[in-house]
């Protein structure tokens, strides 16, 4: 499936782009300033437009006969263009650790220092002019991406199923639940899991639940 | 193919959307070898079908099998011997016509790239060129291109002339027909243009609102349905005459023309009964006999 992959990404590409942007300036100056909680909301707002976008792509090519008649189960389909957005929140991720080195390290001329700088940030051993505190820490930065990847399953959901309540309940919950988490107890981890957990469960039921339409 | 020569069969398939019946207990078979005309009216049901053959809608009751297997479990290697021309073409429009091409030798492993680039230059479609650049026309070529080139057993094209001008419609015609001349290929295909239908079909199944009126080899269609003007001696009924496969009557001049599916002795038999002479018999195309089945005025069986 890896032709439909492809096909997917491409047609990602402008939304995707976006999303990597959006992503790469919460690495920003103006970024670090706000409060974790708050950056949890802004990646779920990313994640949760970049899923509604494809949601809709997704609605209106439930039925695609030229997609779906193919020698392949409609659930191989399906999960190749999921995984081509997942691909594009990774673009975004890297953009967003590439935002972050940006700001706390200015760019090097050579490229190998500033991905040295990237993997420093992942491993929270950034110093930065703003101090430790709102380095982001490498569970934080898992964080951030899962909760980017739980709105856009569940926006994604919810736009392709018609119940654009459901999408907005679960994309909020999925954003404020983690947010509640990191701003009332620095218990990331627990955030972490439970996050995942959204995330891998909004993914799988929407896989399921598009396969399941053919079927 | 299936055992019984028959390629695809549905049995008692109702699809619902809401309220809405478009397919109310369809039963009929697609033998193997020959073409198939699926005909009908706007909104008869004729796409409904051929998705639900395709196992892309679940029918609401009933069962459509294709290739010996449920439509709605179709073994991804089954669905790799059909090919499939959906109604307007349906392609990425940002593609270009070589990106579709390699896009679906990706993923259809009898794929004969070959074949389908000679299909392209025979239709003089730029490969370079953007779907969304194309004629509908070239985009038409292009997907009968792409859904040969895996060399199907079974193709399945739903109005594959739409939006075509003359001559194109008269290539893909003389496509079609090579196509049907391969041995053992099976083709069901729905069309408006019932003069290229006559030409390529062997069967037919008409569709009106949903329900199978006729399914039958196209031969025995037109040497069984046929328009009579009837004389009656006396005053003509005012409410049509009773006949027995009667598909519609007219008031014309006073008397009544009507089409009856029998035959003619048995028809000229059932009007004498009735006080009537039958003046003239014609012989009807394929177009008369689609109007006068779909019409559903007057009086009809």
């Amino acid at each position: 499936m890896r032709a439909v992959w492809w096909r997917e990404v491409r047609e990602l590409l402008l939304p995707g782009l976006g999303a990597g942007v959006a992503l790469w300036a919460l690495g920003g100056d103006w970024a670090v300033r706000t409060q974790h909680p708050d950056r949890v909301a802004l990646f779920g707002v990313v994640g949760g437009g970049f899923g509604l976008f494809q949601g809709l792509l997704d609605r209106r090519r439930r039925d695609d006969g030229f997609l779906l008649h193919r020698p392949a189960s409609a659930l191989r389909v399906h999960a190749a263009r999921g995984l081509a957005g997942l691909t594009w929140l990774l673009v975004g991720a890297l953009a967003f650790a590439g935002g972050l080195a940006y700001e706390r390290q200015r760019w090097d001329s050579f490229p190998w220092i500033a991905y040295r700088d990237m993997l420093r940030v992942a491993e929270g051993r950034f110093d930065s002019d703003h101090g430790p505190a709102v380095t982001p820490r490498a569970e934080l930065l898992v964080l951030f991406g899962l909760v980017t990847a739980a709105a856009w399953a569940a926006a994604r959901f919810g736009v392709t199923r018609r119940r654009p309540v459901l999408a907005v309940l679960t994309t909020g919950i999925a954003v404020l639940g983690t947010w509640s988490f990191v701003a009332r107890t620095p218990d990331v981890p627990s955030a972490v899991v439970a996050t995942g957990i959204a995330a891998v469960g909004w993914f799988t039921w929407g896989l399921l639940d598009l396969a399941g339409a053919r079927r | 193919m299936s055992g019984h020569g028959i390629v695809a069969r549905f049995d008692r398939v109702t699809a619902c959307f809401g309220t809405h019946r478009a397919l109310d207990g369809v039963s009929f078979a697609v033998p193997a070898g020959g073409v198939t005309a699926l005909l009908g009216r706007n909104g008869a049901g004729k796409t409904t079908a051929i998705r639900a053959l395709l196992g892309l809608l679940p029918p609401t009751r009933g069962r459509v099998t294709v290739l010996g297997h449920d439509a709605l479990t179709l073994p991804p290697a089954e669905r790799g011997r059909i090919g499939y021309v959906g109604e307007g073409h349906p392609l990425p429009r940002w593609m270009k016509v070589a990106d579709v091409v390699a896009y679906q030798a990706a993923a259809f492993p009898t794929f004969d790239r070959a074949l389908c680039l000679r299909w392209l230059e025979r239709f003089a479609v730029p490969p370079k060129r953007r779907v969304a650049q194309l004629s509908r026309g070239m985009r038409a070529q292009v997907a009968l291109s792409v859904a040969l080139a895996p060399r199907p057993e079974f193709v399945v094209m739903d109005d594959p002339a739409l939006g075509l001008d003359t001559v194109a419609r008269r290539e893909f015609l003389e496509v079609m027909i090579d196509l049907i001349q391969e041995e053992g290929r099976t083709l069901l295909l729905t069309s408006h243009v019932l003069t290229d239908v006559e030409r390529v079909a062997d069967r037919v199944v008409l569709l009106d609102r949903g329900v199978v009126r006729i399914d039958a080899p196209l031969d025995d269609v037109r040497h069984l349905v046929r328009r009579y003007d009837l004389v009656f001696a006396g005053a003509p009924p005012e409410e049509g005459p009773a006949l027995p496969g009667l598909v519609r009557a007219r008031r014309r001049h006073g008397q009544w023309q009507v089409t009856v599916r029998g035959d003619e002795a048995a028809v000229r038999a059932a009007a004498q009964a009735i006080g009537a002479d039958v003046a003239s018999v014609e012989p009807l195309s394929l177009e008369d006999l689609f109007v006068d089945y779909t019409i559903g005025e007057e009086v009809a069986s």
